[in-house]
């Protein structure tokens, strides 16, 4: 199988304009493997969790017409669907990644127990029932959560979906500024992970800045597609 | 260059290890920097007074790595270090992986109505205490578990650690029956986790003849090295040692 050969990551996206910026999921350069995009007839930006929720029967027809197209796994750009995570993947049989906090548990582990810093938009609109969409407790695994909503760079950037060059410098300013406060309130931080996903957009100089690792979206989705497919992975002859 | 100073570590059993692309001993296998360090005084442990032993060995080792700079850390000893993840990570400040079994949970969070297949070398050797130190419980997740032990083509490469042209597609014919009778008795399943560090090489071949997603510890150490640097897009991707 060659990288064209593979099947691809299936997108759910939101009607309406995204942000076709680098490290977002509506731009063509964001991911190295084929992907298809499926706009979820009928659905709107949920304001709410019971907004959301109500949109979980037109997701579950649209990743199902997905998985008849044969993706590898299925992936949605609205934030709020990933309180439809255990549902969603439910109706279907190949993988679906609708937040970056399911590998939270996992990297807690392979931290040896220290503390997780939550990467948000609206830190206040993340808690308990995010977590348990994505399987775990704050109970079980010490976190802290940061969002970057206060800044108005990235609330320009949320508006516009554009990232102008000066933008760019002041985002990544700003979430690297961010980064820096949790670190100095939390020194047990082991590692990061970006909920929004927004953030992906800027965060490779957060990397290399802050000399952590910080997990996202992406990199969450990378790990679901190489169940299929390993980049460099041996072929072996034809086996019956 | 972004990533260029992201290194795994690897800490390495004493003896020959295969040199195969796919293992961890062969340069081939990784798409990023990697240092290897042998453990002196090193051996496979059979027994946890064992585990106790390698304990320390491992430590100094990595700490070593540590000094001189990693962004992740592993070893290619067999399953039952996986009793150590959690003494060996909380000794270091990178993140460690001493199985593949750490995956189990997000992969079950991402199929939660199906079950996952565990694909060991000797399915004796998995179970619950394995399972905890991984942070998980069969308790809660549905499993099936494989082995290749009885195997003459796997146990040729276990004791030989070499994979001369003429075995490959033995090993992926008899990975490939392992896998099917899994399916065959277990038809709700839904993913693979290859627990033994000698699959990888042959596990793209599970992948294409069964359909399924098949997951090891190179898929979850390419997820920990991420967090260093994710290549933006294809064109940034590092070239990989591609083998036909």
């Amino acid at each position: 199988m060659t990288d064209r050969a593979r099947p691809p990551l299936g997108i759910l996206m939101l009607a309406g304009k995204m942000a076709d910026v680098p490290g977002c999921m509506a731009c063509e350069r964001t991911f190295p493997y084929p992907v298809v995009r499926h706009v979820v007839r009928g659905s709107r930006t949920p304001l709410s969790a019971v907004e959301a929720r109500a949109m979980l029967p037109l997701y579950v027809e649209a990743a199902r017409e997905l998985e008849r197209q044969g993706v590898a796994a299925i992936t949605a750009n609205c934030g709020l669907i990933a309180l439809l995570q255990e549902e969603l993947a439910a109706a279907v049989r190949v993988p679906v990644v609708t937040s970056a906090l399911l590998m939270v548990p996992d990297l807690h582990r392979m931290l040896g127990g220290r503390r997780i810093g939550i990467l948000t938009f609206f830190a206040e609109a993340i808690s308990e029932c995010n977590f348990n969409a994505s399987g775990w407790s704050g109970e079980e695994i010490p976190v802290a959560v940061g969002g970057v909503g206060k800044c108005e760079s990235w609330l320009t950037f949320l508006r516009t979906k554009e990232v102008p060059p000066d933008l760019r410098a002041r985002l990544t300013a700003d979430l690297l500024a961010l980064v820096r406060q949790m670190l100095a309130e939390h020194p047990d931080i082991g590692a990061f992970v970006s909920e929004c996903t927004m953030l992906p957009a800027c965060l490779q100089p957060v990397r290399e800045a802050v000399g952590l690792p910080v997990y996202d979206i992406l990199t969450q989705l990378d790990l679901a597609m190489s169940g299929s497919f390993r980049p460099g992975a041996v072929q072996v002859a034809a086996v019956s | 260059m972004p990533g260029r100073e992201a290194r795994l570590g690897i800490l390495m059993l004493e003896g020959k290890m295969a040199d195969v692309p796919g293992c961890m001993a062969s340069e081939a296998t990784f798409p990023f920097a990697v240092v290897r360090r042998v453990v002196r005084g090193s051996r496979p442990p059979a027994s946890p007074a064992d585990l106790e032993a390698l304990f320390p060995l491992y430590r100094a080792a990595a700490w070593e790595l540590e000094r001189e700079g990693i962004s992740v850390l592993t070893e290619n000893c067999n399953g039952l270090m996986a009793l150590l993840q959690r003494r060996l990570a909380a000794a270091v400040s990178v993140p460690v992986v001493t199985s593949a079994l750490l995956l189990v949970r997000q992969i079950h969070r991402m199929l939660p109505a199906r079950r996952i297949g565990i694909l060991a070398f000797h399915p004796e050797s998995v179970g619950e205490a394995v399972y905890n130190a991984c942070g998980w419980t069969a308790r809660e997740i549905p499993l099936a578990v494989g082995g290749v032990a009885g195997s003459a083509a796997w146990q040729e490469f276990l004791r030989t650690k070499e994979l001369p042209d003429h075995l490959r597609p033995r090993l992926a014919a008899d990975l490939v029956d392992v896998g099917r009778q899994m399916i065959e008795a277990h038809p709700d399943l839904g993913a693979f986790v290859s627990e033994c560090t000698l699959m990888p090489p042959v596990n793209q071949a599970l992948r294409n003849a069964l359909g399924l997603p098949v997951f090891d510890i190179l898929n979850l150490l390419d997820l920990a090295m991420r967090g260093r640097f994710r290549p933006p897009d294809a064109a940034s991707a590092p070239a990989h040692h591609a083998q036909g």
